[in-house]
């Protein structure tokens, strides 16, 4: 998969705004961003349901813009909200999906029972999808994705607001599909799954890629610098300016009650920590040191949190 | 096929709500079935008055002949058991008599021909001749119905006889359509023995229900175009909770083309339509005895509703924003043009002409005249102007509304 350029602008919102990522054929790319970077929009580009202001996508050497047929057909897409018919039953469901990909007849019916069986709803594929748990509706909208046996499969934040369980099996189907030969472009906003997935990462914010590489490579870019985590409560707002001014740290930002700052050695940094809030009169109520991750890139990159929600 | 599949995916989620399928169904059955056994009960109904019938009699039968058409007629249309829908008069001559219809001062004119008893005794056919008011369908069906059953008794005289009501051509009337009705039998030789033939007029023993089977079928027809109208429109406004759903979207990203989904979408609308129609008439036909005409004006009419109705939901998609606003949208903008369309008044007789001219501003108000001549025996011919207005009026609405949702849903449709 190849993108060149990309641009999309709503109104007054440049979503996606100069895009280049080629992602190599088996490869696994996660897209790693905060809420509103353009990750959705960068999906809808790739698979033609949204028109570029300029630039190209390739899907498996099909130009999105001039063979959009083509390209469809090498793509499963998985949406980021649930696109499913409620008053169908699952079965159902994935059979006219699975026809959309032009499936038929005796392979249509052997796919759709295997990956019922995959996602684990098989015993209830009679039921309607607007019975479903989330987490069953979720499991069931990859599936659906996954008829065709695509070249390419992309997912939207495909582990959003479900529980432990259900997440590590999808992301070991991900991996599985992966290992078997299939492209993923994986989209999420937890640093976790990025880190585990990837072969590599692309940041993204406010429509730019602002970092690629691998794991490794990327958290070298933060160098020797450790991430604290401060819980203050409701003083955290203002409590960011007493920090700064320490020796050793480089970026502090607020949000949700907490403090994040990016030090060198922060843990010698922890005793002039709480001398400075004990003095401010500051209340800490639980301080955590990280070593390097892909939280404390982005907030090298971008002085932000990564996560302005732990859902 | 794609569009199939899609095709059938809405037909099966229409189908699969409770809620709509009482809307398509249960509804116009439930309304239909309050009047025709109000009506069935009070035998002959309040509100509608006897119809004033004149007899033309121009009947000469031969000097020794043991029947009289004419006068068998008059004392059957005279019984006491018909008080209540027909008040005959004698005519004296062809010419007033047809302008009274005209004009509205008659309700119907029935014309006994000069050759009426000679030709039943030489076992030929007789055609008796009825001019009723197209205005007044229901008093117009009832005068059918009444001279209907009197010929079918007539011709009865132990034979095996059969009776087809027709309609003629307009015998030089302007505005009324002449009914003329056709009683054909054969007179088998003890016909000619007075006493084997039993002429006696079988009385109309279901003149209350015959009523009540008449207002039933007019109800029936506007409740069924009213709702109908109502599952083209929801039918159009599925792409709206399709894309709330996301699955339209979903849909973009596989590799169907908008002509695909297109087609597949409106041969879903018209399946459904077609379906909700086929199993109203059918119901109907079976609950209340409604006749709706000839089988191809009836499949005909049926097409001609399901265009009309589809081109005139996907017109109104275009004012709707969200799926939940278009049920009252629908609600509101259908009632209105439905009222205006006469579907709300299809039983009153006597409507003023203004009345009737108004609602052919209305989608509906042209789908009614079309079962109207439906239901009155019209063929094809007869039924091929208001069919072709409606038919083209339907596709007129699909040419103003389609690009419309086209481009309002281009990322799919
Ligand atoms: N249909 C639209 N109309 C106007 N602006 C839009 C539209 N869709 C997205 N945007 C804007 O484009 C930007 C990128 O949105 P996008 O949905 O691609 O982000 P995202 O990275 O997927 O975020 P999230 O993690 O919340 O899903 C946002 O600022 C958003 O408000
Ligand atoms: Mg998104």
């Amino acid at each position: 998969m190849r993108i060149v350029g990309l641009r999309k602008r709503y109104r007054e919102v440049v979503a996606v705004d100069g895009i280049d990522l080629e992602v190599a054929v088996g490869e696994l790319v996660s897209l790693l961003g905060p809420n509103g970077a353009g990750k959705s929009t960068l999906m809808d580009l790739i698979a033609g349901v949204l028109r570029a202001d300029a630039g190209e996508v390739e899907v498996m050497g099909h130009a999105v813009a001039r063979q959009p047929m083509a390209a469809r057909a090498a793509l499963g897409v998985v949406p980021q909200d649930i696109a499913l018919y409620p008053d169908l039953n699952a079965r159902e469901n994935l059979l006219f999906w699975g026809r959309m990909y032009g499936l038929r007849g005796e392979r249509l019916e052997r796919r759709t029972g295997e990956l019922l069986d995959l996602v684990g709803l098989a015993g209830r594929q009679r039921d309607r999808v607007g019975t479903y748990s989330g987490g069953m509706k979720r499991r069931l909208n990859i599936a659906a994705a996954l008829l065709h046996r695509p070249a390419v499969l992309m997912l939207d934040e495909p582990t959003v607001g479900i529980d432990p369980q259900s997440r590590r099996a999808i992301l070991d189907y991900v991996q599985e599909l992966n290992a078997t030969g299939t492209t993923v472009l994986y989209t999420t906003h937890y640093m976790e799954e990025a880190a585990e997935l990837s072969d590599r990462i692309a940041i993204l914010d406010r429509g730019r890629v602002i970092a690629l590489g691998t794991h490794r490579e990327l958290t070298a870019i933060v160098g020797e610098h450790d991430r604290v985590t401060l819980e203050l409560g409701d003083d955290a707002a203002d409590a960011d300016a007493a920090f700064v001014d320490l020796p050793g740290v480089h970026h502090v930002s607020a949000h949700d009650g907490r403090l994040e700052l990016l030090a060198s050695h922060g843990a010698r940094l922890l005793p002039a920590l709480f001398a400075r809030a004990a003095e401010r009169g500051i209340a800490v109520r639980s301080a955590t040191l990280r070593q390097p991750d892909l939280e404390s890139v982005f907030l090298h990159l971008t002085g932000r949190a990564l996560r302005d929600d732990r859902a | 096929m794609k569009a199939l599949a899609i095709a059938w995916r809405d037909v099966r989620r229409q189908f699969r709500s409770g809620l709509l399928l009482l809307m398509m169904l249960g509804v116009p059955l439930l309304l239909t079935a309050l009047l025709y056994f109000a009506f069935g009960s009070s035998r002959g109904g309040p509100s509608l008055q006897p119809t004033a019938l004149a007899v033309l009699d121009l009947d000469r039968p031969p000097a020794l002949a043991p029947v009289a058409v004419g006068r068998v007629l008059d004392a059957a249309l005279a019984s006491p058991e018909l008080s209540a829908l027909l008040r005959p008069q004698p005519a004296t001559d062809l010419a007033s008599a047809r302008e009274a219809v005209r004009s509205g001062r008659l309700g119907a004119l029935l014309v006994v021909p000069a050759d009426a008893t000679r030709s039943l005794l030489a076992g030929g056919s007789v055609e008796l001749e009825l001019v009723t008011d197209p205005a007044r369908p229901l008093a117009a069906g009832v005068v059918r119905d009444v001279v209907q059953a009197v010929a079918d008794g007539l011709s009865a005289g132990g034979v095996a006889a059969s009776v087809t009501a027709r309609l003629a051509a307009d015998h030089g009337l302007p505005d009324a359509t002449a009914l003329a009705l056709r009683a054909a039998g054969t007179l088998a030789a003890q016909g000619h023995d007075p006493a084997a033939a039993t002429l006696t007029v079988v009385p109309p023993v279901a003149g209350g229900a015959s009523l009540a089977q008449r207002m039933a079928a007019q109800v029936m027809a506007a409740m069924m175009i009213f709702f109908v109208f109502f599952t083209g429109a929801f039918g159009a406004s599925a792409v709206l909770r399709e894309q709330e759903e996301g699955t339209l979207k979903r849909l973009a990203t596989t590799p169907t083309t908008a002509a695909t989904q297109l087609g597949g979408r409106f041969l879903g609308i018209a399946l459904t339509l077609l379906a909700q129609i086929a199993a109203l008439l059918l119901a109907s036909a079976l609950a209340f005895g409604i006749a709706w005409g000839r089988p191809l004006s009836v499949a005909l009419a049926a097409v001609a509703l399901a265009v009309v109705a589809a081109g005139f939901g996907v017109l109104l998609l275009a004012f709707v924003r969200t799926s939940r606003q278009s049920g009252p949208v629908f609600g509101v903008v259908l009632t209105v043009t439905g009222m205006v369309g006469g579907l709300m008044s299809a039983t009153m007789p006597d409507l003023p002409p203004a009345f009737r001219a108004a609602s052919l501003f209305t989608p509906q108000g042209w789908a009614m005249e079309v079962w109207r001549g439906c239901m009155a025996g019209e063929g094809p011919a007869a039924l091929a102007p208001t069919l072709a207005v409606t038919l083209l009026l339907g596709a007129g609405l699909l040419a103003v509304g389609v690009p419309l949702m086209r481009r309002r849903f281009a990322q799919g449709v």
